[in-house]
């Protein structure tokens, strides 16, 4: 696989537990714990995703400025944000600067992987099929919602969604389970983070909500199933 | 301790205010005392004045005071009251004043000749005179049954009924006037002399000029009456000798008209004064012009002499009613005896004041000739000071009101101001404490004390908006410092794990991932309830049926719960229905911690037109009642739920959500003592 992976993260126990679990998986990491470094670090191996802390150092917003100078320079690298300012203003800030994920400690290292894996297929996908039709498209029958899977894309009206991965994920998860509705414990389990609540679903589904109805005509296909979950209405 | 407000205050202050008047009361007491005691010392250097001048100015004043009359005479003095208005001739005597006093009669007790004397004789006559400034007038009302008149042909005067008129006359010469009954009209009268029967004229001897004798200057009117005859005349006060000043009246009767024979004479004096005059009480014209001259000074004012004659009187103006100044009176009678200066009242009794006598003597030679006499009415010297004080009590008035009326406007002014300042400090802070705004606009722009009141709560609210600031950040700052050696120690293991897979069935590995699982929910609790405030200001309710909301959520609900069966109608409130799930949450979640092992949660509903209410109950440890409204503060655990994790939130999660949805949340024992119960009561949603 040989995928490089760049971590820049202050404390070093978590840096080098990251990187000794993500290598265990066949990623190759290089580690930095300051935004300078890693800026630099970044630029120099060109890795296929970046593990970003927030703070670094004396920076409290050290992640967000090597964030913001990857997306001036034009680099399209998948970043994920791993840090404990979980204030969702943070996480608004974080995903607009071009983020692809944003992820509050503590995590598992296991699901850290597979979403690694998964943004990374998600990158090449988007990569190789770029200006293409994708034979992954589905269209979400009596809407106007269309998703692809391998890209983790959805578009609604002919618009995109600027959905996150666990947005992406949960979101794709009930229209899955159709009228008879998913259970917020699979739910919680397609977010693939640790330490989800049934509160935490319930944020995600509001933001949902909230970004499909920027777009436009009011959204009312996911309706909540109380003290069970959510399911997918089509009308 | 009662309540005494602002508006209480300014209002007793105003009473306060009130009695301003009140204390001005005594003042005008006062102010009267000292006028009526400066006009009694005006009063008594005016007497003083006016003696030192007429004992000046008159030469004869002496002689005309002191004349020596006959003390048996004086008993038949006639008095002639000062009228201020002329009467009118017309032999009716409705319009002579009554200050003339009542008429005196004259009848056969004062005989001077009578025909029969042993024959009951009708003839009377009364008298009544007054006197103004230039004339004498008499009114003379004769009772005679047969009235014989004086033939056109008849030279002789006395044939006839006749009055008879003797006075001295300004040279001090005897001067005789008869007026005989001629018919009705005006009086006839003629200069006669002692024999009265023909008319004499009167000759000067010294000059030589002569006075026809019809022409006495008596002017009059003769009326038949149904009694007699009556007759009103008058004589110019120059014709009398003002040293000697008096008259006689005689009636004579002639009843037999054939023989034209007397029948009776019946005069003013008896018959034993037959060669005297009555004193006439006339007024000394010198005297009288000296009074004059300050009569619209004082009320009134008199010179009497020492015997009790009044030589001189002048008034402002008649007055009806009042008891005139008797010569008898205490402060006459002081003054001729020689005290000076006695005031005929006492002015500390203003209110029982009715007038203000001064009297003060002519004295000459050391023999008191007289006393001048002068009386003021207190309410005349009172009212321009009066009029003053009213118009100082006027304006005073007018200050004290428009004082009072500002000093209200401004109280109620400060009243609503701290009124709308309190009103809107209490809603800066909501009813659990919390700070809904900092800002507060109620005088925030006056530069007085309440405006930096205002200025002053803001900046307090804003300091507290800050501390309170910082306790709502504890949790999160907590959970971000918690987090990474949290996520240290997760990923550690999770390594650990990867490197030695053997370890994971190992028991203290396992409990180390419990503690790091735990400790990992308690800092998502803390974020959960740290952040829900501001999440939930942003969500927008919409309209819900609660029946069906319920219905669905505990048809999903995993625990054990015993329903109670309820009205299926539908139930509309306005809702989050993913925060209501997690108030049901809370509150399900909690009644399950808290049950007894053995015991049952129930969930039962209530609703009516305006509400319904959802009561939730368990069978387990009740809440110890001192802390019932510590409920749902955070951080508050009030009963033991064993060894999970309970970090009090729960209650204070599922009252926010409440206080979201405006809906009551409570909790209360059991009536029994079974157990608990919490309800929630929701508005309905018309």
């Amino acid at each position: 696989m040989d995928y490089q992976i760049v971590i820049v993260e202050d404390d070093i126990d978590q840096q080098q537990n990251y990187a000794d679990s993500l290598q265990r998986k066949g990623f190759v990491t290089h580690c930095f714990d300051n935004v300078s470094d890693g800026l630099a670090g970044i630029i120099e191996k060109k890795p296929d995703l970046v593990l970003l802390d927030v703070v670094l150092g004396d920076d409290p917003d050290g992640g967000f400025t090597i964030c913001r100078k990857l997306l001036d320079h034009g680099d399209n690298i998948p970043i994920i944000f791993l840090t404990d300012r979980s204030d969702e203003i943070d996480q608004v800030f974080g995903l607009r600067l071009g983020a692809w994920d944003y992820q509050t400690k503590p995590i598992s290292l296991a699901l850290l992987a597979e979403r690694i894996k998964s943004l990374i297929r998600i990158h090449k996908a988007r990569n190789t099929q770029a200006h293409q039709t994708s034979p992954s498209l589905t269209e979400i029958q009596g809407t106007e919602l269309i998703l692809d899977r391998k890209k983790s894309y959805a578009s609604w009206h002919g618009q995109t969604v600027p959905l996150t991965l666990s947005e992406f994920r949960l979101l794709d998860a009930i229209i899955q389970s159709g009228p008879e509705g998913v259970e917020y414990d699979q739910l919680c389990e397609s977010t693939m983070q640790r330490m989800v609540t049934n509160g935490t679903i319930n944020s995600h589904i509001k933001n949902i909500r909230k970004k499909f109805n920027a777009l436009g005509p009011e959204f009312h296909s996911i309706r909540n199933k109380p003290g069970y979950g959510y399911r997918w209405e089509t009308s | 301790m009662p309540r005494f407000g602002i508006k209480a205050q300014v209002m007793l202050v105003c009473v306060g205010l009130l009695s301003i008047p009140l204390l001005s009361i005594s003042y005008w007491q006062e102010i009267q005392h000292t006028a009526l005691t400066a006009q009694a010392r005006i009063q008594e250097i005016e007497a003083k004045a006016i003696a030192t001048s007429l004992l000046a100015t008159q030469q004869n004043i002496g002689e005309l005071l002191a004349a020596d009359e006959d003390s048996e005479l004086e008993k038949y003095s006639l008095s002639a009251p000062t009228i201020k208005q002329p009467i009118r001739l017309d032999g009716n005597f409705g319009d002579w004043p009554t200050l003339a006093g009542q008429p005196r009669r004259f009848n056969l007790n004062y005989p001077i000749w009578l025909a029969e004397p042993d024959k009951q004789h009708e003839t009377a006559f009364s008298l009544r005179l007054a006197q103004s400034s230039q004339h004498l007038y008499a009114a003379i009302d004769v009772r005679d049954d047969t009235l014989v008149y004086r033939k056109p042909n008849h030279l002789r005067l006395d044939y006839n009924e006749q009055i008879q008129l003797t006075y001295h006359d300004n040279k001090g010469q005897l001067r005789r006037i008869v007026m005989p009954a001629e018919q009705e009209g005006s009086l006839a009268s003629y200069f006669t002399d002692g024999q009265w029967q023909y008319g004499r004229d009167l000759v000067n001897a010294k000059t030589g000029a002569v006075t026809l004798s019809h022409r006495t200057g008596v002017q009059g009117f003769w009326r038949k009456t149904r009694s007699g005859y009556a007759v009103e005349l008058r004589m110019s006060t120059d014709a009398i000798n003002p040293l000697q000043p008096q008259i006689r009246i005689a009636i004579v009767d002639v009843d037999d008209n054939p023989t034209f024979g007397l029948s009776a004479i019946v005069a003013s004096l008896p018959k034993s004064f037959e060669d005297k005059l009555n004193p006439v009480g006339l007024h000394a014209r010198e005297l009288q012009r000296v009074i004059d001259q300050l009569k619209h000074t004082y009320a009134r004012l008199w010179v009497y002499d020492s015997r009790g004659r009044e030589w001189a009187f002048a008034e402002r103006e008649p007055q009806s009613g009042v008891t005139p100044t008797a010569f008898d009176s205490p402060c006459v009678r002081d003054a001729l005896q020689g005290n000076q200066e006695r005031a005929d009242a006492n002015i500390d009794e203003i209110n029982q004041l009715t007038r203000l006598v001064v009297c003060y003597p002519i004295i000459q030679d050391q023999k008191r000739l007289g006393v001048v006499v002068i009386e003021e009415s207190p309410q005349h010297v009172l009212k321009k000071e009066e009029e003053r004080v009213v118009d100082i009590a006027a304006r005073l008035g007018v200050v004290i009101i428009t004082l009072l009326a500002v000093l209200f406007a401004y109280a109620f002014t400060l009243v609503r101001r701290i009124s709308r300042l309190s009103e809107e400090s209490r809603k800066c802070v909501d009813a659990d404490g919390r700070i809904e705004r900092t800002k507060i606009n109620s005088s925030k722009n006056f530069p007085d004390e309440i405006g930096d009141l205002s200025r002053t709560i803001s900046t307090l609210l804003e300091k507290q908006q800050s501390y309170m600031n910082f306790l709502e950040r504890i949790p999160q700052t907590l959970r971000h410092e918690i987090a990474n050696p949290l996520n240290k120690l997760r990923t550690s293991l999770e390594v650990l794990l990867d490197d030695k897979p053997e370890l994971a069935d190992n028991n203290y590995i396992r409990k180390i991932d419990s503690g790091i699982e735990q400790i990992g929910r308690i800092t998502l609790h803390l974020t959960e309830a740290a952040s829900l405030e501001s999440a939930m200001r942003e969500e927008q309710l919409v309209r819900l049926d609660i029946i069906q909301f319920l219905s669905g959520y505990l048809s999903n609900y995993a625990l054990e719960i015993d329903i109670c069966e309820w009205d299926q109608t539908p139930a509309w409130v306005l809702g989050d229905s993913s925060r209501l799930e997690q108030l049901f949450d809370k509150l399900l979640d909690n009644a399950h911690s808290f049950c007894a092992k053995d015991g049952r949660v129930s969930i039962r509903f209530e609703r009516d037109t305006q509400k319904v209410k959802v009561i939730i109950e368990n069978d387990g440890p009740l809440l110890p009642t001192e802390n019932t409204n510590e409920l749902f503060s955070p951080m508050v655990s009030t009963r033991s739920s064993g060894s999970s994790i309970h970090l009090g939130l729960g209650l204070h999660i599922a009252k926010l959500i409440g206080d979201q949805h405006k809906a009551k949340l409570s909790g209360a024992n059991r009536r029994d003592g079974s157990g608990v119960a919490f309800s929630i009561e929701f508005l309905l949603s018309s």
